[in-house]
């Protein structure tokens, strides 16, 4: 029999994908408050699951990574290993190990070297750090002191007891404790004789030791301590004349820091092109509550009514029936318009899709900087379109690296501020109108003015001598390439500008805004539509063409007034609302519409993008409509200050003014 | 052709025994808790159960305690999934009155070949 089952992996890495997040969730919980049963359970169930049905799929790493990784959960959750800080760090790095395979196995490739070994760094540091904590705890409280007294024998004591020593009761810890009554002890252990996890038995001995010992008891008095397990063990005994070279030892040491710290730095690495390929992927299919389902099903019953209601109305017409035609049209704009509320609400993500990686990122920084912080999430539940979600991942990102880099001081720094050490950042979402807001407040240093002022005037942004207020210089760090970033760091100063967060942002119809105080922190405010796909937006109509200006952006219409619009010779021409001078633009002439009407018979449509307002001369207000908006590049090519198209009612096609271009035109 | 009822709180899981039973013809009933296999316990007879072991709320060892007091299913045959041949809930589930385990992950041909077993040994001899 053969069955084939690919047909299942779509449910295999929806379902992993979705318990590993929450694995993540767990592991971030264990570090913070200690252990607990259900919490361990919920994370050994993760792993297992993942093992389980992916060992079932025929995914053979996966599912002997995951058996490894179940197996030291095991020992945790029996209680049998403690949860050290190291532990935690190590059961994180191996949840990316994880994922990285599983993204590896969907994209049908097999992982490469550099992360099959730092897998298998991974795994083999779990295991001892899980299995053989306390021995090792041991061997660091006897080795602290490093002096050597002067006049005592050295020996080298070589340890190593047979596999089945624990069944006599013998604890090699308590012998190292008694040694180490007679004089000075140094316990290195020798872990070449431990077996991969799979045939480790928890009652077996698999360390041998070496001991050093520097004392003035005699060698009978030494061998004593190991009266009870002489039978037990090979014992080698030597006296070693000449006393060990300190600089040798330091020398060893230093190897085995560069070492440690090369593999942290593998970890590191490691993590980091995990974390890089997390952000590109993003799920392709969506759960949608059956609530929803239920209603859009709903929905389309009515809308069936209404079919059969107007097929017979159009049948049997006749002018006393013009009014219940009437009434059955506005039933199915009513039901469309339901439809399409409901539609969209199915593509509509809860904020802590996003929001939810931050726990993670923070901690991460808190480990590698040494700064502190405290990240608060509100208003997460808050529902956004799944294709805003995903365009807001880059931009929201690089505003929190912005505020642990650049706004968050190091715990000295806030404790001489009369701050406490652990900073806040807070992520907060809410709906506002048609829009969603969300704010990033730390209460760092706030915006340093100075520096951005000095960085202006370097970049050649403002004169050397001019003293620009902060609402002006705090405009200044979404300058092109603007940064104050002195050196490059993990998270931030990657060369991609505030700019481009500007940039990204606008492209949605959305824009960012900072408000900061000098010690006291800055808050940035990112605000988008709901959707990207619907716009509330004005048709206008310029000479024979129609065009929609999106609402979001118009501030206000105006019928102009003789001599309210001025040229200006060689800077085009402005408009005068309420004493303030706008750049003004005749839509007819930047488009190249033909019969355009003039200043004396249009009206003016002043609009706001990017902090900037113009005027923009039009024929007349058509209506106002929520559009669907259609792809003009997809569908045809670009073009210059359009954002895209939609059909009207019968058929024609009308394009949407792309407010951010016609706004920079003026600019350039 | 007989009914079978699986628990897993891994939809992978579910979705991979109940296609490949019901490939062969096998009518196959799903439950992801075990609380919810109890509740269809009540309403349906099943000529088989195969439960994990390990899931969240009720365990798989609860489940077959509970089962043994439904009516219709103090006989019916319980298979668990266990992690290893080594698995200690194997003895556990047996004490418990479970026949058989099956060790995760299986083949679809290991799978189809520990429920047919287990249904000819149980009802056909």
């Amino acid at each position: 029999m053969s069955v084939d089952l690919k047909r299942f992996h779509a449910t295999f890495f929806a379902e992993s994908y979705k318990g590993l997040d929450r694995m993540e969730a767990d592991l971030l919980r264990l570090e913070r408050d200690g252990p607990d049963e259900e919490l361990l359970n919920s994370i050994f169930r993760a792993v297992h699951s993942v093992k389980g049905s992916g060992g079932s799929l025929g995914f053979r790493e996966i599912a002997e990574f995951s058996h490894e990784l179940e197996s030291v959960l095991d020992e945790i959750r029996k209680g049998r290993s403690s949860v050290t800080p190291r532990t935690s760090e190590l059961l994180l790095s191996a949840l990316d190990c994880l994922r990285s395979l599983l993204r590896d196995a969907e994209r049908e490739r097999s992982p490469d070297e550099a992360r099959r070994t730092l897998m298998k760094d991974v795994l083999s540091e779990l295991v001892e750090e899980a299995g053989l904590a306390t021995s090792k705890a041991a061997a660091v409280s006897t080795s602290r002191e490093p002096a050597h007294a002067p006049g005592k024998r050295h020996i080298r004591i070589s340890f190593r007891p047979y596999p089945r020593i624990f069944y006599s009761g013998n604890d090699p810890l308590r012998l190292f404790r008694a040694l180490a009554e007679l004089g000075e002890l140094n316990v290195k252990a020798d872990l070449d004789g431990l077996p991969d996890l799979r045939h480790f038995d928890p009652e077996c001995c698999y360390l041998t030791w070496t001991l050093e010992l520097r004392t003035d008891a005699p060698r009978e008095q030494v061998l004593d301590a190991f009266e009870w397990v002489k039978d037990e063990c090979k014992l080698d005994y030597t006296e070693l004349d000449a006393p060990a070279v300190p600089e040798a030892d330091s020398g060893l040491r230093l190897q085995r820091r560069k070492l440690e710290r090369r593999q942290q730095d593998r970890r590191v690495s490691g993590r980091r092109a995990v974390d890089l390929e997390t952000q590109e992927q993003f799920a392709t299919s969506i759960h949608v509550s059956i609530e929803k389902v239920d209603k859009l099903v709903n929905l389309v019953g009515e809308l069936v009514i209404n079919r059969t209601i107007l097929r017979d109305l159009a049948e049997n017409f006749s002018m006393n029936r013009l009014e219940q035609l009437t009434a059955a049209l506005a039933q199915l704009e009513r039901n469309t318009r339901d439809l399409q509320e409901s539609v969209m609400a199915v593509r509509m993500l809860p904020v802590s899709f996003v929001f939810g990686r931050f726990t993670r990122l923070v901690r991460d920084f808190c480990q590698s900087s040494g700064k502190r912080v405290d990240l608060q999430i509100s208003g997460e539940q808050s529902e956004l379109d799944k294709t805003v979600i995903e365009k807001l991942v880059d931009p929201l990102t690089h505003l929190v690296r912005n505020a642990l880099d650049h706004g968050v001081e190091m715990p000295e720094v806030r404790r001489a501020a009369g701050k406490p050490e652990t900073a806040t950042l807070a992520l907060h979402a809410q709906h506002k109108g048609g829009s969603i807001e969300i704010h990033i407040r730390d209460d760092g240093q706030g915006l340093n003015f100075d520096k951005i002022r000095a960085r202006a005037v370097e970049r050649g942004l403002i004169a050397a001598g001019s003293e620009p207020d902060e609402a002006a210089l705090t405009e200044m760090i979404f300058a092109p390439s603007f940064s104050t970033s002195d050196s490059v760091s993990d998270l931030s100063g990657r060369g991609v500008g505030l700019d481009v967060v500007r940039r990204n942002l606008a492209s949605l119809g959305g824009n960012v805004d900072v408000i900061s105080r000098r010690g006291e922190g800055a808050t940035f405010v990112l605000r988008l539509p709901l959707t990207l796909a619907i716009l509330d937006g004005m048709s206008v109509g310029v000479g024979p063409e129609t065009y929609i200006i999106p609402l979001s952006f118009i501030i206000e219409c105006i019928q102009p007034e003789p001599g309210q619009a001025k040229s200006i010779s060689g800077r085009g021409a402005v408009f005068e609302v309420r004493g303030e001078y706008v750049p003004f633009i005749e839509l007819g002439r930047l488009l190249n519409t033909g019969g355009a009407a003039g200043v004396d018979s249009g009206i003016v449509v002043v609009l706001e993008a990017e902090g900037k307002k113009v005027a923009v001369l039009v024929d007349s207000l058509l209506s106002q409509d929520q559009v669907v908006i259609k792809s003009l590049e997809a569908n045809y090519r670009k073009v210059p200050y359009i954002a895209g198209a939609m059909i009207m009612g019968e058929g024609k096609v009308v394009l949407i003014l792309d407010v951010n271009a016609v706004v920079r035109s003026v600019r350039d | 052709m007989a009914r079978i009822m699986i628990v897993d709180d891994v939809a992978t899981i579910r979705q991979i025994v109940s296609s490949v039973l019901k490939d062969v013809g096998y009518k196959v009933i799903e439950a992801a808790s075990a609380e919810e296999a109890l509740a269809l316990a009540e309403v349906k007879r099943s000529h088989l159960v195969v439960t994990d072991v390990n899931m969240p709320g009720k365990s798989g060892l609860d489940l077959i305690t509970a089962l043994r007091a439904v009516k219709t299913y103090d006989k019916t045959p319980i298979v668990i999934l266990a992690k290893d041949a080594n698995d200690e809930n194997i003895q556990k589930a047996q004490g418990l009155g479970a026949v058989g385990w099956i060790a995760k992950p299986f083949t679809p041909e290991s799978l189809l070949a520990t429920i047919n077993q287990i249904l000819v040994d149980h009802y056909v001899r």
